[in-house]
């Protein structure tokens, strides 16, 4: 009986998980049924990629060598200019837009969720065994009761610290490396970082600033509240209605930014135009880091070429590219000395979470060419193209082979996927009202670091208990959320 | 003689001849219509044809072919299909083909307006058919194709000169209008896109009038606005005028070399001036930079910052002024180069002072002839997207409860925000018509009270 009664449970085991499967397969077939292999003749895929990638080259030889690869075939692809009729819900339905779209994940799955880009039949695609769940979780939807993929991850995006290895200062490896691990301590820890850059500042140093950086930047400072236990979205980032923003310690967290601010004391750091002047910055010796993704290796490259003290080749060992130090556990900056965080690292700091990306290509619906548009995807997102991706823009590649290959030399890389699997990486969430985040966010952040310059100014000050960041952090939700509901 | 004889045709015929009695003139005109006033009512052209106009004939049948092929072909559909705005929906995903409402009310409007456009193409080939059964009843021939041409380019001139600017006008601006008016009843925006599908709704505008935050920011927005709009325009006038007076004064030398900076300024393409602007106003900029080189805090006159409210409103001012100015100032030289040096002399003459020819001779000389310019100058500062969008787009007043928008926006920016950032489309449409009704009634109010509408001939 007993045999009997484990029989039939292995057996409604095994029907449950088969039947979902069997359902799931029809109306996969069925969405999947464009996708049938056959090249469309003729076709002229056409790719809208990223600014920089254009910019530097990479856009043209991947183009290049996807013609070469497909001559005879029937098929080619040409660059599109950037933002032509790149709004593929208003574009798309008149014949307008890409076929294929190099984008971050929130933006790509914006129109996904609008079904203004294809589900892709991922698990036939040549780079799919290599690339980690999570990568192809940014581009995961649900429709018809089912999950679909709408996008085929290339790069993870990520705030890095970026520093110059040559403008570190002569004695750090006897006064900032206590724990002789062979690592400045302030690119450790942000107390550490703190305390160096308030050194500099007062004392003077190889750079003028440590730590300079525009603090309004939503991408990158949004990770403080998340270290702090905040999210965007409720439901593993599905439901709007749960806005986590100002939930866990995040007005704490908020407060180390505005505690940057007044040390800063440079109103650069309310301007996102910071972003953009942050390359000669650094390559000047104006600071020693700065904090930004990896696709932009380059352009500092380029700025210390430009300053003529460095080759190309002497930039490019000389640029050095880490993960972003720890945040203290007190949240707060100035909380003790700067040494504890370092001999005692565990039970002090914790790993920063940083928002971040997963930059990829996605297929426009009203596409002509589904299986030429495929075919150019499975083409770019392979070892070799991801290889020269890396070796020309810097990115730091979301299959792991690719990554594990470039790590041999590079640790900086293999870090970024291991931070992706550790969960140290909030990948955006890859639902519409994403879109509603940013502005909101960044006048939050404006406002919040502008409060450190108040009091010189005989304003009064907003932001000098956590309640009153708190207040403010609930404030931006609401803001959030009037954006999302008011007139939906 | 005979252009008059054939112009009291028509208005001694029934139908057209008392518009107030419009039902017994009606079936007056039916009892005395001929068959070849029938043969039009009843098919476009065969009227003409019976009369032995072939070609005039010929080619309102092809006009009718035309219209009734676009009808059976799609046009019954798009008329129908307005009201409903679709009612499959599409599956992309599946292939599974539907309505697009968007679509459904351009083609929609398009199709009200060919309908119209027969209609009125059916009554003038009626009143054309009256006029030649008219001249038959007089004993006369009715027009050849040659005489109709030539009434065309004669008599009727005005018609013929008229008929493509109307057409054009209707579909390029009067088409979008209606378009956009019809939009402000739907729902579409927000979740309601393509491939969902729209329908008929007031919501858009209860959401404007009802829902606090959105008619809070509402105000805040349309005050400043028309703040903006008249100050800046008085700016760009004022300036234009004193700069035009000065370099057309005698005494000034090289005024040549003087007027071309302006002119350099207004050579350079708006966007560029606003960025350049931007750039220099910003915290990293280059008067930032002068301001904490010198020991000085920097200001925040960009930032979004209840100190920056004025600094970039102030700044929005002389950004416009400098883009405009040089347009007035050119203008003015103009106006001011006709009017004549008697006048100047006379009042001299009389004791005049140089305030006193400025007040009583030069300003309204110039405001007499620059004041329809003063009123598109006026509506265009009252839609001025560049300036706010350039230097300070996305950007919300925290301090201000704004919704959606910075204290700086002006309702253009806004209603961008509203339907291009975020798809409110219909909220949108609604501001826009807000938007039209105030310029419009302001432009037209100013007008009708100018001189330059009153005393039309007082200076001719």
């Amino acid at each position: 009986m007993k045999k009997l009664c484990l029989y039939f449970l292995v057996m409604f085991l095994a029907l449950s998980f088969i039947v979902p499967a069997m359902a799931e397969s029809e109306m996969y077939q069925r969405v999947m049924s464009r996708f049938h292999g056959e090249l469309e003749q003729g076709a002229v895929v056409q790719v809208l990629e990223n600014a920089t990638s254009i910019e530097l080259g990479y856009a043209q030889q991947l183009i290049d060598a996807f013609n070469a690869a497909y001559q005879g075939l029937g098929v080619s692809a040409k660059i599109m200019d950037i933002d032509q009729y790149s709004d593929l819900a208003t574009d798309g339905p008149y014949g307008y837009g890409p076929d294929v779209w190099y984008q971050a994940n929130d933006i790509l799955m914006k129109y996904a969720t609008k079904q203004h880009l294809l589900p892709l039949p991922i698990f036939d695609l040549e780079c799919y065994p290599h690339t980690p769940r999570d990568a192809w979780d940014a581009y995961k939807m649900v429709m018809y009761d089912e999950p679909f993929f709408c996008g085929v991850p290339i790069n993870v995006q990520s705030g890095m610290l970026f520093y110059i290895e040559s403008m570190l200062p002569d004695d750090w490896q006897t006064q900032w490396d206590l724990n002789q691990n062979g690592m400045p301590d302030f690119f450790e820890t942000f107390t550490a970082l703190y305390a160096y850059s308030k050194a500099v500042q007062e004392n003077g140093g190889t750079t003028k600033y440590g730590y300079l950086d525009d603090l309004v930047d939503v991408y990158f400072s949004f990770g403080y509240l998340f270290t702090g236990g905040a999210y965007v979205f409720g439901s593993d980032d599905t439901d709007p209605a749960d806005i986590g923003l100002a939930k866990g310690d995040a007005a704490k967290c908020a407060s180390m930014l505005r505690q940057w601010a007044a040390l800063m004391n440079n109103t650069e750091a309310l301007d996102k135009a910071f972003a953009s002047a942050a390359y000669s910055y650094l390559a000047q010796g104006t600071m020693l880091c700065t904090i930004t993704t990896p696709d932009v290796k380059q352009m500092f490259v380029r700025a210390m070429i430009n300053t003529g003290s460095w080759t190309r080749e002497e930039a490019e060992a000389d640029l050095k590219m880490i993960p972003v130090p720890r945040l203290p556990k007190s949240y707060d900056l100035t909380g003790g000395p700067w040494q504890d965080t370092i001999t005692d690292m565990d039970n002090l700091t914790t790993q920063t979470i940083m928002m971040g990306g997963m930059n990829g290509f996605g297929i426009s619906a009203y596409t002509q060419c589904p299986n030429a548009s495929l075919a150019f995807i499975q083409f770019a997102a392979s070892f070799p193209q991801v290889m020269e991706r890396n070796r020309m823009l810097g990115i730091s590649p979301a299959r792991g082979d690719a990554a594990a290959e470039i790590g041999k030399d590079d640790a900086t890389v293999q870090m970024m996927f291991d931070n992706l699997d550790n969960n140290l990486i909030y990948i955006m969430p890859a639902i519409n009202e994403m879109s509603q985040l940013w502005t909101p966010g960044e006048s939050f952040l404006i406002d919040l670091c502008t409060d450190a310059f108040r009091s010189s100014r005989g304003e009064p000050e907003l932001y000098t208990t956590i309640e009153q960041i708190q207040a403010a952090l609930e404030r931006m939700v609401q803001q959030i959320l009037d954006a999302i509901f008011t007139l939906s | 003689m005979q252009h008059q004889a054939d112009k009291t045709l028509n208005k001694k015929t029934p139908f057209f001849k008392k518009p107030g009695m419009a039902y017994q003139n009606f079936t007056a005109f039916l009892k005395w219509a001929p068959p070849g006033v029938w043969a039009s009512i009843c098919l476009m052209g065969a009227g003409q044809l019976v009369y032995g106009q072939i070609v005039k004939g010929i080619a309102f049948l092809s006009c009718l072919a035309a219209s009734a092929w676009y009808f059976i072909t799609m046009g019954i559909k798009d008329l129908a299909g307005i009201f409903t705005l679709g009612t499959r929906q599409e599956d992309l995903w599946l292939g599974i083909p539907g309505d697009n409402s968007m679509t459904m009310l351009i083609l929609g409007v398009f199709a009200w307006g060919v309908l119209v456009l027969t209609v009125v193409l059916w009554y003038a080939n009626v009143r054309d058919a009256v006029f030649s059964a008219r001249r038959v009843q007089q004993g006369k021939k009715p027009r050849s194709f040659r005489q109709t041409l030539r009434a065309m380019a004669d008599d009727k001139f005005h018609i013929t000169s008229l008929s493509l600017p109307v057409v054009t006008v209707t579909v390029l601006s009067i088409v979008p209008i209606v378009f956009m008016i019809l939009i402000a009843f739907t729902n579409l925006g927000g979740d309601i896109v393509y491939p969902k599908l729209a329908g008929w709704s007031l919501d858009a505008w209860q959401k404007l009038v009802g829902v606090s935050k959105l008619g809070g920011t509402f105000q805040k927005i349309i005050t400043w606005n028309v703040t903006w709009a008249v100050s800046t325009t008085l700016i760009n006038f004022i300036f234009g005028l004193s700069l035009a007076l000065l370099l057309n004064k005698k005494n000034v030398r090289y005024s040549k070399f003087w007027r071309a900076f302006p002119i350099l300024a207004y050579a350079i393409p708006g966007f560029i001036s606003m960025l350049g602007y931007r750039f220099m106003f910003s915290q990293s900029g280059p008067i930032n930079s002068l301001l904490t080189d010198a020991g000085k805090d920097s200001i925040f006159f960009l930032t979004n910052d209840a100190s920056a409210k004025w600094w970039a409103r102030g700044i929005g001012l002389f950004v416009n002024a400098w883009i405009a100015t040089p347009s007035i100032m050119l203008m003015a030289s103009g106006i001011l180069s006709n009017i004549s040096a008697d006048l100047y002399e006379a009042s001299t003459l009389d004791g005049a002072s140089s305030l006193q020819q400025f007040r009583k001779i030069t300003f309204p000389f110039v405001l007499f002839a620059t004041t329809p310019l003063l009123i598109s100058q006026f509506v265009g500062n009252f839609n001025n997207f560049g300036i706010f969008f350039f230097m300070r787009n996305n950007v919300i007043s925290n301090y201000g409860d704004y919704f959606l928008a910075s204290d700086t926006d002006l309702l253009i920016n806004w209603l961008y925000n509203l339907s291009v950032d975020n798809n409110y489309y219909s909220v949108g449409a609604a501001i826009s018509l807000v938007i039209f009704a105030i310029t419009s009634t302001l432009s037209l109010a100013v007008y009708m009270r100018s001189a330059a509408y009153k005393q039309e001939d007082r200076y001719q």
